[in-house]
């Protein structure tokens, strides 16, 4: 456990270097919100001083400068001392962190098929969930492993090329709008951090991830079920299977590094389905949806 | 010497009898399930996924070298249609297949 005081010392100093599932992430920052967000979320994951000679992605994350400080104070990303994005208010810095490393893994980790999905392990099974935004798979992936199943990712699947095996990234999960409110109420011993509000995905809080989450991120799973979730408020929740060849177009389309990875990404993604059930679930009530995607465990649907 | 087969009143395959090749794939960029085939062509980057009865077509070429006539009977086998639809079926789908470079005609391979 690193004190409060090294922390700060470290993020305003050299940086500080997390274990962020296969990446070392060194961050730097004289932001209060983000010193607050990194001790809440990440104390579990800082690697001592002794142990951080090598960082995959070297960030910042700055007061912008320029005279509009004063009345509208902003945000600034950089990665190698380049920031890629426009500034964000500064209210939404840590959002941007999260937001900001999406896009360095995204750009660099090409030893992976990188899938906008959430992934989640039980008994070294894992489920994978492609899903657009708003598709509720941050709202299912909190629910899941607060009642018992493993966070490997909230958004972001790193499918191993070489070895076919989900690996494990183990970030905050974003919740947005109803769903903070929704996991607060369901699950008082949830560890959801301060909303950030008017962000391009309106209020965003964030849930910290599970002891085991982290005690297990360097063990990846095998995949064995691959679910296309989507909300259908009002609808009727229920698992259908899946064309193994629908299952791969949508499969593709959720990638975001498919046509830079070629072939070993077709054969990674066709493995995958291979060796999954795949299905697509429609869920309008929670508690329902549980039992469906708990039930996958024992052979059902 | 045998004549060519008439699919249907005044078309017959003399024209194209010369055998269709598929391109090369390595093993693990085509996926055959159940009545789909999901393969991926490295040289374009694209990736395609067929369904019956162009499967059928794919697979009939993917045992080797055929002419336009061996794929007729080997669809006919498998399709309970009239001769007509089976030919307009197999033109189509031999045409989607030029379109996307996935056959080759050995003949035009020589020209080269």
């Amino acid at each position: 456990m690193t004190a409060p005081e090294d922390l700060r010392a470290g993020l305003r100093g050299a940086g500080v270097a997390l274990q962020v599932g296969p990446f070392v992430v060194r961050l730097r920052s004289r932001l209060d919100r983000v010193e607050r967000a990194l001790a809440l979320f990440y104390d579990r994951q800082l690697l001592p001083p002794e142990q951080t000679a090598f960082a995959d992605f070297h960030i910042t994350l700055a007061r912008a400068s320029g005279l509009h400080w004063l009345w509208r104070p902003q945000a600034r990303f950089f990665l190698d001392g380049r920031s890629p994005f426009r500034p964000l208010p500064l209210a939404h810095a840590y959002p941007l962190f999260e937001w900001g490393l999406n896009w360095c893994i995204a750009q660099h980790a090409h030893d992976f098929l990188m899938i906008h999905a959430a992934v989640l392990e039980r008994d070294g099974q894992a489920l994978v969930m492609p899903g657009e935004p708003g598709a509720g798979k941050s709202t299912l992936t909190a629910a899941l492993t607060l009642s018992g199943w493993r966070l490997l990712s909230d958004e972001f699947a790193l499918l191993a090329l070489k070895s076919g095996k989900l690996v494990a990234l183990p970030r905050p999960v974003s919740l947005k709008n109803a769903a903070i409110d929704l996991i607060r109420e369901r699950y008082p011993q949830a560890v959801i951090g301060p909303a950030s509000h008017d962000t391009s995905k309106g209020t965003v809080a964030h849930l910290r991830p599970t002891d085991t989450s982290i005690e297990r991120m360097q063990a990846p799973a095998r995949p064995a079920w691959l679910v296309f979730p989507r909300f259908t408020p009002g609808g009727r929740d229920q698992l259908q299977p899946l064309a193994p060849a629908e299952a791969l177009q949508r499969l593709i389309g959720a990638s975001f590094n498919y046509s830079v990875v070629g072939g070993a990404g077709f054969e990674a993604a066709a493995d995958l389905i291979e060796q999954s059930a795949c299905m697509q679930l429609e869920y309008a009530d929670l508690d329902v949806t549980l039992g469906l995607l708990n039930g996958l465990r024992e052979g059902g649907p | 010497m045998a004549l060519p087969r008439p699919l249907r009143s005044g078309v017959s395959l003399t024209a194209s009898e010369a055998p269709l090749e598929l391109i090369s794939l390595p093993p693990g960029h085509v996926r055959v399930w159940g009545d789909s085939v999901a393969l991926y062509d490295s040289r374009c980057g694209e990736t395609h996924v067929l369904q019956p009865p162009l499967t059928d077509i794919f697979c009939a070429l993917r045992q080797g070298p055929m002419t336009p006539a061996a794929v007729f009977e080997y669809l006919e086998q498998r399709y309970d249609a009239t001769e007509e639809e089976l030919e307009n079926a197999m033109q189509a789908g031999l045409s989607q297949l030029r379109e996307h470079y996935l056959i080759c005609d050995p003949a035009d391979s020589r020209d080269a």
